[in-house]
């Protein structure tokens, strides 16, 4: 079962202790971000993040404009920390950011998020888009099974990272969800350093491939974020970094943020 | 008494000693008038708005407790009901201030803490015991996000109110010539202060933020907590307290301590300055001086040095003329110089220079890319030197000019000879004076294999069931076929299993301006001849143009085509075609593969006159252009293919297809065209395809007839028993590995007595699992994965009894690798299909490999020892698949830019063959070597294999017949082509207790019967029992003919219902297996007595129950069967 803070404590303590650093590290639960010296450092590299703590699609941190489009209306429901984004169910709705700066897909960069299945039949179910650009050549998401009125499988139900563009061509990594269990957050980590790609789940093994060519900027459109279709799961803790992420780096931050969620790994 | 302490003596009383810690920490303090003209709050700092305020010059960093590099100024003062504060600090060299937190109402926003951020925390009610005590702390960014919170010591129980909220506060700012300017005005009333507490001492921290590196700079040189009270500094407020301002602490790197005393009344002070670099004695200074009202005194410092690193340690002390009143007290650390790495955006320069490499030890060659889209200074970047270096050594091996086009750069060259080592690939940029000039180094390890360069499976010989090849005159003969040639470098025909398939010779088609061309034929020509190879010679020409055709036979009947189209001056020609008439009749079923598997076409050949198919209708992937790479025409037995690994100086337009069958009356054309574009001829094109007839061998005979060999094991005589050990795991590999875990062969030894003895030693088992424990928890699902596997290979083997025959094969997969494998740093570039990879040690690939030459070599050292306890290989998915590499793997580039993949064709070839040829190598003619082929049945590859895997696909609960057609099964399935064992998988439905699997099972059983397929399953029982009576009958014995549906001339005729048969004959009686694959019904069997020698008095009976079957009137066995039943019949 997973531990929530109450609201309005967990920043509380984060700054406390970030000014508090004399504190030795085992006095009291540091926030990663700020004590861990590799996640301190990484915090340059984040250009995007969405907490949807507020209760709203607005970014909390942007690198470039954090103005948005909305579709829908969006619904936020307890999460990892205060409040996550429902996606998919029908009774959502999802936000557009301008890319620029914002999600460095043409060049190098790491999406993170942790997601939550709540209502997967891991038998029939459409595609639930975790993120995406507006023109379709990049997508996190997860692709909901399908089987024939003879209850054959006819569609893998998986975690996709796919990049699709004229230059690149079709891309894509995936990651079986048969046994994610409703109410499990899992970390996705969408990689791209061109002309390398790579999914992760909860930091485990890199699932990489190599794209023929690195793709262009103008290949790809704006960054949209949520779902109004697809089998409904939580968002929460979206970042985008624009760095190419490490396995180790990776793992600094599963490590350090299951803790604080108080997850356990799964790898 | 040494300096530090003649320092700290002279500090006298404004020593604090502060218990976070142990260092004895000087505070600051200032004493500020209230400002008369207040600041313009625009955001751009003017020294003249703020010259009422004090004036502090550097922050402390948290890090060293010095002043950081970076540099800054700050500045505080007061009116009677705000607070004002001014900021002044450097940003990065991009000129960016790291700024993304995002204001959101009132909602504190957290993330503003790993931005740029001011920092405040301000004690207007400091030493107060009753009223009003609070504290405020606040972060704030330059967009104005916000994280703030009160503190309030008279609330023990909950001090903090993070609700609490600055607001109607000023914040400004902006960034101006490379700093940040901030002026901030927060009113008394906002802060609870009255103005009683003007008389009182505040507390003051003033922080600067830093990002790229992180750094919390602050006014004071103590690292404790924010809130901490006694370590503030401190500010007090009177009217008459002079201004003291720091204006600077060197002169370009020369200590020159400058400060200025603006006296609001005519003011006596003391003014103390002392600096001292180093552990050297300071140098000190005192002046007491009355100043006059409104004048503005400076006072310098100059001290000596020790060059720009040298630490200083400085402290500036104004007073009243006695000591008592403090008006400015600052001690600090600080050095003159500014570290070239102070931000860590150089370091991101060079994380910009994206240096990307392959070294190929096999081909003594270097690869290198380098790619600076993302540095700023990149329009000022002319090139590049690249560099080889053995680590630890000064001189390059190779040094190499790089030329950029835009912003990348890439460079293949050859390499010396790399000995064992580290090397260091270096990357160098040049060009204007912001180009970073470090140079970007990765790491290449070389290490050195026993296996290398290995000769293994490479001996001149023909291995049976193939024949030396055999020249007579312009007859060329392999096993079951003979070529006639010409004197083009095609052939005039080729008889397959006793039988033409040419209608008419090949031919090359020239066209130019719309004209085909008159051809002139050259002479025919043997080169080398040899049992296992013969090199023949051909040419021909039109007009200017000639062309040279060189063909290398291999014993299998593969035709290794190379046309050379030499330079023809000023010639521009259209179109340039192979033509291949073949005998329509013989060329019903077409089977063509693009790169990847499941898409591949197989089955009847389109009808129709004219263009009936051609390849831009056929499935690919990664396939650059219209290129396509495989097609095979042919029936049941035999037919012809072609192929290409890649398009290689072909020249083609890009929506005129490559490949196209053309049907008039009995000839069915298959036109490969070469040029579709008009393509001058002025530099030479070397074209390289391969021709195949099939079938390329018999199928096997030993130890016994192919027939009757079985996946499971029952009591029949002569039936030979294999099964497949299904992934690496089971013999002790870690993933897809070459070797079990830690190279260890003793498994094999294990595996090698189990199947001796029938004996699982657990003990061995358990003693192997302890090296699992270096890559995985024991008690982890993990571990139970390799236990259970290890526990079902070991069971395997000891149920695998060589002294009944068994062979067993292992699980390999040439395309895919674990990067945690010795070899894999060194061979990676060689082996991996992408341009470029990470060079990872952890991860692995599953279809992303080609096994060139050296991975080969690698893989056949170890399948030697592999045949210590197995009897074959099996190879996973042997399809084409797109490989980018442009040294090992033979992709090029094309004057586009695209890099145009191979698809692994001749590498995988080359791989199965080396293993079979090793086998006989070594004495092992008995093996069994798996290539799984789902959908990809490439005659060139599989060709020298003796099992051909299909069917992962299509998994479910359907009957067999809706899941492939019979013409897909004789197209792709039935193994003929390739003389090699048809087996299948088993379709994916397991569950015996479901009540459809007895049903889905005997149609798999129906389709397989008629198709002489095998499955790899062990189920279910009946499957068994009806293959045991068919043994009993004769089936797979020298006297029992088997007549197959796709032969000419198949004795069985069925009415009534859509059916595929098969028929056995044995003596005087015959089986016929009618399999329905339409809708079921009566159906009626007809048997061609007189062809098969019966009398046509012979009662049917179902062959399963024993029964006699009702017959016409004249004589055939007629009856109902239901959609997709298959019926035996037995004629006795």
């Amino acid at each position: 079962m997973m531990i929530r803070m109450p609201k309005g404590i967990w920043p509380w303590l984060i700054l406390s202790l970030w000014f508090s650093s004399g504190l030795k590290s085992n006095e009291s639960p540091l926030s990663p971000w700020s004590t861990d010296p590799l996640l301190r450092e990484l915090t340059a590299e984040i250009v995007f993040y969405l907490s949807f703590d507020g209760g709203n699609m607005k970014p909390e941190m942007a690198l470039g404009l954090s103005d948005y489009r909305l579709t829908g209306q969006p619904k936020f429901v307890p999460g990892l920390k205060e409040l996550a984004l429902t996606a998919g169910g029908g009774k959502s709705g999802y936000a557009v950011y301008s890319s620029k700066l914002n999600f460095p897909i043409a060049t190098q960069g790491t999406m993170i998020m942790w997601v939550c299945p709540v209502a997967w039949t891991h038998y029939n179910g459409p595609n639930t888009i975790f993120a995406m650009t507006t023109n379709f050549s990049f997508y996190l998401e997860r692709q909901g099974p399908g089987h024939n009125e003879k209850g054959e499988l006819t569609r893998q139900e998986a975690v996709l990272f796919l990049v699709n563009t004229p230059t690149t061509g079709n891309n894509c990594i995936n990651f079986g969800t048969n046994n994610w269990p409703s109410g499990k957050w899992r970390m996705l980590a969408a990689v791209w350093k061109w002309p390398e790609m790579a999914l992760s789940v909860d930091a485990g093994t890199f699932s990489v491939r190599s794209v023929k060519k690195p793709p262009l900027a103008q290949e790809f459109g704006d960054l949209l974020v949520g779902a109004l279709g697809g089998e409904e799961t939580l968002i929460d803790e979206v970042y985008v970094f624009k760095k190419a992420l490490t396995k180790e780096e990776l793992q600094k931050i599963y490590q350090a943020f299951s803790r604080e969620f108080n997850q356990k790994g799964d790898n | 008494m040494t300096n530090k302490l003649k320092v700290l003596f002279s500090l006298g009383s404004f020593v604090i000693f502060v218990k976070a810690g142990t260092s004895q920490v000087v505070l600051p303090e200032i004493g500020i008038p209230f400002m008369k003209k207040l600041p313009i709050l625009d955001g751009k700092i003017e020294e003249s708005e703020w010259a009422e305020a004090a004036r502090m010059v550097g922050f402390v960093s948290q890090h060293n407790q010095e002043i950081t590099s970076r540099e800054a100024i700050f500045w505080v003062g007061a009116d009677e009901e705000s607070l004002f504060i001014a900021i002044k600090s450097e940003v990065a060299p991009d000129g960016q201030l790291l700024t993304r937190a995002v204001p959101d109402g009132d909602r504190d926003i957290v993330s503003v803490c790993y931005d740029e951020s001011v920092e405040l925390v301000i004690h207007p009610h400091l030493g107060k015991t009753t009223g009003d005590q609070r504290y405020f702390h606040l972060i704030c960014n330059a967009r104005q996000a916000m994280y703030d919170r009160s503190f309030d010591p008279a609330n023990p129980h909950n001090p903090v109110n993070t609700a609490w909220r600055l607001k109607n506060w000023v914040f400004t700012s902006n960034v101006i010539d490379g700093f940040w300017h901030v002026e901030i005005r927060i009113p008394f009333s906002e802060i609870g202060a009255s103005r009683e507490d003007l008389d009182r001492t505040w507390g003051l921290r003033v922080c600067r933020n830093w990002q790229r590196p992180w750094d919390q700079s602050r006014w004071e040189n103590a690292s404790v907590a924010y809130e901490d009270i006694p370590t503030m500094p401190r500010v007090s407020f009177n009217a008459s307290f002079p201004v003291v301002q720091i204006i600077r602490l060197h002169d370009q790197g020369k200590p020159h301590i400058e400060l200025t005393v603006l006296a609001r009344e005519t003011l006596a002070v003391k003014v103390f300055i002392s600096d001292a670099w180093s552990h050297n004695p300071p140098t000190e200074k005192t002046w007491e001086k009355t100043i006059p009202a409104g004048t503005r005194e400076t006072f310098v410092l100059q001290s000596p040095h020790g060059g720009p690193e040298a630490p200083h340690r400085t402290l500036v002390k104004v007073t009243s003329p006695e000591g008592k009143q403090v008006y400015y007290l600052r001690e600090f650390r600080w050095r003159p110089g500014k570290p070239e790495d102070r931000w860590t955006l150089m370091k991101e320069e060079k994380k910009a220079i994206v240096l990307q490499y392959k070294i190929y030890p096999y081909y003594h060659k270097m690869k290198v890319r380098v790619d600076i889209t993302s540095l700023s200074s990149k329009d000022q970047v002319t090139g590049a030197v690249v560099t080889l270096t053995r680590k630890g050594e000064k001189q390059p091996l190779l040094t190499k000019q790089l030329v950029f086009k835009g912003t990348e750069a890439e460079l293949i060259t050859d390499t010396p000879v790399l000995s064992e080592g580290i090397y260091e690939v270096a990357v160098r940029l040049e060009g204007g004076k912001d180009v970073p000039t470090e140079p970007v180094v990765e790491l290449y390890e070389r290490k050195v294999f026993p296996w290398e360069q290995n000769r293994l499976g490479l001996s001149q010989r023909v291995i049976p069931p193939f024949t030396p090849i055999e020249v007579k005159g312009n007859f060329l003969s392999t096993v079951l076929r003979t070529h006639q040639l010409n004197a083009v470098g095609l052939w005039d025909q080729v008889v397959s299993l006793e039988k033409p398939l040419l209608a008419s010779p090949m031919f090359w088609r020239v066209t130019s301006q719309g004209q085909s061309l008159p051809i002139s034929q050259g002479r025919f020509t043997v080169l080398d001849q040899k049992p296992w190879q013969v090199i023949t010679a051909g040419s021909f020409s039109a007009k200017q143009f000639n062309a040279q055709v060189r063909t290398e036979w291999d014993y299998d009947g593969l035709a290794k085509v190379t046309l050379v189209l030499n330079p023809a001056g000023q010639m521009t020609i259209d179109g340039l075609s192979l033509e291949i008439p073949l005998r329509d009749a013989l060329a019903q079923y077409l089977h063509a593969c693009g790169d990847g598997l499941r898409h591949n076409y197989a089955g009847k050949t389109p009808a129709g006159e004219g263009l009936v198919w051609n390849s831009n209708q056929a499935n690919k992937i990664n396939i650059v252009g219209p290129f396509y790479p495989y097609i095979w025409l042919g029936g049941g037995e035999r037919g012809l293919a072609w192929f290409a690994d890649n398009d290689y100086d072909w020249s083609l337009d890009e929506k005129k297809p490559t490949l196209e069958l053309v049907r008039q009356g009995e000839v069915l054309t298959l036109r490969v065209n070469f040029i579709t574009t008009p393509t001058p001829l002025n530099r030479e094109r070397r074209i390289v395809f391969g021709l195949q007839a099939s079938p390329v061998k018999p199928m096997p005979e030993i130890p016994v007839n192919w027939r009757r060999w079985l996946m499971g094991y029952f009591e029949t005589p002569k039936v030979q028993p294999f099964t497949i050990l299904g992934s690496n795991p089971y013999y002790g590999c870690r993933g897809y590995d070459f070797y079990p875990v830690d190279r260890d062969l003793s498994i094999y030894e294990a595996f090698s007595q189990a199947r001796d003895t029938g004996v699982f030693d657990k003990k061995f088992v358990e003693k192997w699992l302890e090296k699992y424990k270096q890559f995985v928890q024991p008690g982890t699902e993990l571990w139970t994965f390799f236990l259970n596997h290890i526990n079902a290979g070991m069971h395997t083997a000891a149920s695998t009894l060589r002294s009944r025959g068994w062979l067993l094969t292992p699980y390999t997969n040439p395309r895919g690798i674990g990067f945690h494998l010795e070899e894999w740093p060194t061979f990676q570039d060689e082996w991996i299909q992408f341009p470029y990879f990470p060079r990872q040690k952890e991860g692995s690939v599953s279809y992303e490999i080609c096994p060139v030459r050296s991975f080969q070599d690698a893989a056949l050292w170890y399948y030697r020892e592999m045949m210590r306890c197995f009897d074959g290989i099996y190879w996973d998915n042997l399809y084409l698949a797109a490989n980018y590499d442009t040294v090992a793997g033979g992709a090029w580039v094309d004057e586009k830019g695209r890099i145009h993949p191979s698809l692994g064709l001749w590498a995988m070839r080359e791989l199965v063959k080396r293993t079979a040829v090793l086998f006989h190598e070594c004495g092992r003619p008995v093996f069994l070597n798996v290539v799984h082929m789902t959908n990809a049945n490439l005659i060139p590859i599989l060709s020298f294999a003796n099992v051909s895997l299909d069917w992962e696909w299509q998994y479910g609960k359907r009957d067999f017949q809706d899941r492939f057609t019979p013409e897909m099964t004789v197209a792709e399935t039935i193994g003929r082509q390739c003389g090699n064992i048809p087996l299948i998988l088993a379709g994916g439905f397991y569950n015996q207790k479901d009540p459809d699997y007895s049903w889905v099972m005997r149609t798999r059983l129906g389709v397989c019967l008629v198709h002489e397929l095998k499955v790899w399953d062990y189920g279910p029982a009946f499957h068994y029992q009806f293959l045991k009576k068919l043994y009993e009958f004769g089936y797979g014995e020298k006297d029992c003919q088997v007549f197959n549906y796709w032969d000419e001339h198949f004795p069985l005729s069925v009415k009534g219902i859509k059916a595929k048969g098969i028929v056995f004959l044995r003596g005087k009686k015959a089986l016929a297996i009618v399999t329905d694959y339409g809708e079921g019904g009566q159906a009626t069997v007809s048997l061609d007595y007189q062809a098969l020698g019966l009398t046509s008095n012979l009662r049917p009976k179902d062959f399963e129950t024993g029964e006699e079957l009702t017959v016409t009137g004249s004589g055939q066995p007629s009856f109902f069967l239901k959609k997709h039943d298959f019926k035996a019949i037995l004629f006795e």
